[in-house]
């Protein structure tokens, strides 16, 4: 099993009920799977790391997301980040207890800012991921979204980085709207301007379709990992026919 | 039976997970007596050494575990489990460790960059070291890490093993006669991580 040092391979699933799906800009949803299922196939495969996000607890204030975490802990030996509708210290303390690794926040963070120093302190920065949409108003110019890419912050991206890695995010996991879904590739602009600003590491969703986008993704080194969906879901390729790509 | 140190330490389902699919018999307590029992003790941790530290002390742990290390008998301490084991950690203050290991934890440097480690790393194991019996069948030395502090040591101990992160190097795993420290995560570092941990319970 291939291993890249300091370079990660997440396989992400993006949860509405009991099914895994796929939209494209986030919206207009398939459904592509079984979470647990999926999970258990890219742990097998390679992943570096899973994703499971509630598409729906941030919309309804609610968290659906925990059984299929428990489950999935007892065969998935690697970590797994939790995320969508998380908004307190309470919430976080019971991912982890679930078997989550690390969390992400989005809406949670932009209504609360300060949630991050509480469960920071608690539990250290690699433990928290602030998740960002960013949709692009000029080609330098970005605006965070929440609740899965419905509504406009008004933040300015780059600004909202530096905000939350002030006050000790560990990690950021950045989806470009325009990008997510179309397999197209990656915005590379928005990486390279948030790997500017940024001193954690960046994770790239959204735009993944073959494998050269993550060949150039890798060797431009602007982050630390790609998360996969519609790649994978699509079976257009493996986690491991993708690593030996990387490593040639 | 082996003993996982309960003081609200994050990932412990992990951990639990782990050691139950390689058919360990687990207890998670707090209980002295619970633990003067077990026969291995593992330390978890996901957490800030500040909260860990008051932790133990408000639950009159330090006494216990110091009980245990003069049976001799097998502790693992895992990332921030691994920094209470030391003298001295400063994070978040300055704060006692467990003192059982002669290392301080501190910040890793702004050199290195993106901070915190977070991903798979090498272990440069040396030579005096492969055959311990901790590493039995594992092939791939690579695990995964995630961190923004470590363990420093201002002599050399022959027994470590050392990861590089930029161009940093660190100690990633010491044994000390029945003392195991890993800065990584064994529990998520998929079969090599699992065959580290059922090596440990075999100690």
């Amino acid at each position: 099993m291939i291993r890249i040092n300091n370079f990660r391979i997440i396989a992400r699933l993006d949860i509405k009920n009991e099914y895994v799906i796929k939209g494209i800009h986030l919206e207009g949803l398939r459904k592509v799977g079984n979470p647990y299922e999926l999970a258990c196939k890219y742990y097998q495969d390679g992943a570096d790391e899973i994703i499971l996000n509630d598409t729906v607890a941030s919309l309804y204030g609610r968290n659906n997301l925990f059984d299929v975490l428990k489950k999935s802990c007892e065969k998935v030996f690697i970590p797994i980040i939790i995320g969508g509708g998380l908004r307190s210290l309470a919430d976080v303390e019971a991912a982890l207890e679930a078997g989550a690794d690390r969390v992400f926040i989005n809406t949670g963070l932009i209504k609360n800012p300060k949630l991050i120093i509480d469960i920071t302190k608690r539990y250290g920065s690699q433990c928290l991921s602030c998740s960002i949409e960013a949709k692009a108003l000029t080609s330098k110019k970005w605006s965070v979204y929440y609740d899965c890419g419905r509504e406009d912050s008004q933040l300015d991206a780059m600004e909202w980085i530096k905000q939350v890695q002030d006050l000790g995010v560990g990690e950021i996991l950045l989806t470009s709207i325009d990008n997510e879904g179309t397999k197209n590739g990656f915005e590379i602009p928005l990486y390279e301007a948030a790997s500017k600003v940024a001193h954690i590491p960046i994770i790239a969703s959204g735009g993944a379709g073959r494998i050269e986008h993550i060949i150039s993704m890798f060797k431009s080194g602007l982050v630390r990992g790609i998360a996969l969906a519609s790649i994978l879901h699509y079976n257009i390729s493996t986690i491991s026919d993708i690593k030996k790509e990387l490593i040639n | 039976m082996i003993a996982i140190l309960d003081y609200c330490a994050g990932n412990i389902r992990s951990l639990i997970n782990a050691l139950e699919q390689v058919k360990a018999r687990t207890v998670l307590t707090l209980d002295p007596e619970v633990i003067n029992q077990c026969t291995h003790l593992i330390i978890p941790g996901v957490g800030s050494f500040g909260f860990a530290s008051d932790y133990l002390m408000k639950n009159n742990l330090f006494p216990t575990i110091h009980e245990f290390n003069k049976n001799k008998k097998p502790i693992l301490g895992i990332c921030l489990g691994y920094h209470l084991l030391q003298q001295i950690g400063f994070e978040d203050g300055e704060h006692p460790g467990l003192g059982l290991l002669p290392g301080t934890v501190n910040r890793l440097s702004e050199q290195c960059r993106p901070l915190p480690h977070i991903g798979w790393n090498d272990l440069i194991i040396p030579k005096s070291m492969v055959q311990h019996p901790l590493f039995n069948n594992i092939k791939n030395h690579q695990f995964y890490f995630a961190h923004s502090y470590y363990v420093g040591y201002t002599n050399e101990i022959p027994t470590c093993a050392h990861t590089r992160y930029q161009d940093f190097l660190f100690t990633s795993l010491i044994i000390n006669d029945n003392i195991i420290g890993v800065q990584f995560h064994p529990e998520k570092s998929h079969h090599q991580g699992l065959t580290l941990l059922e090596n440990f319970t075999k100690m």
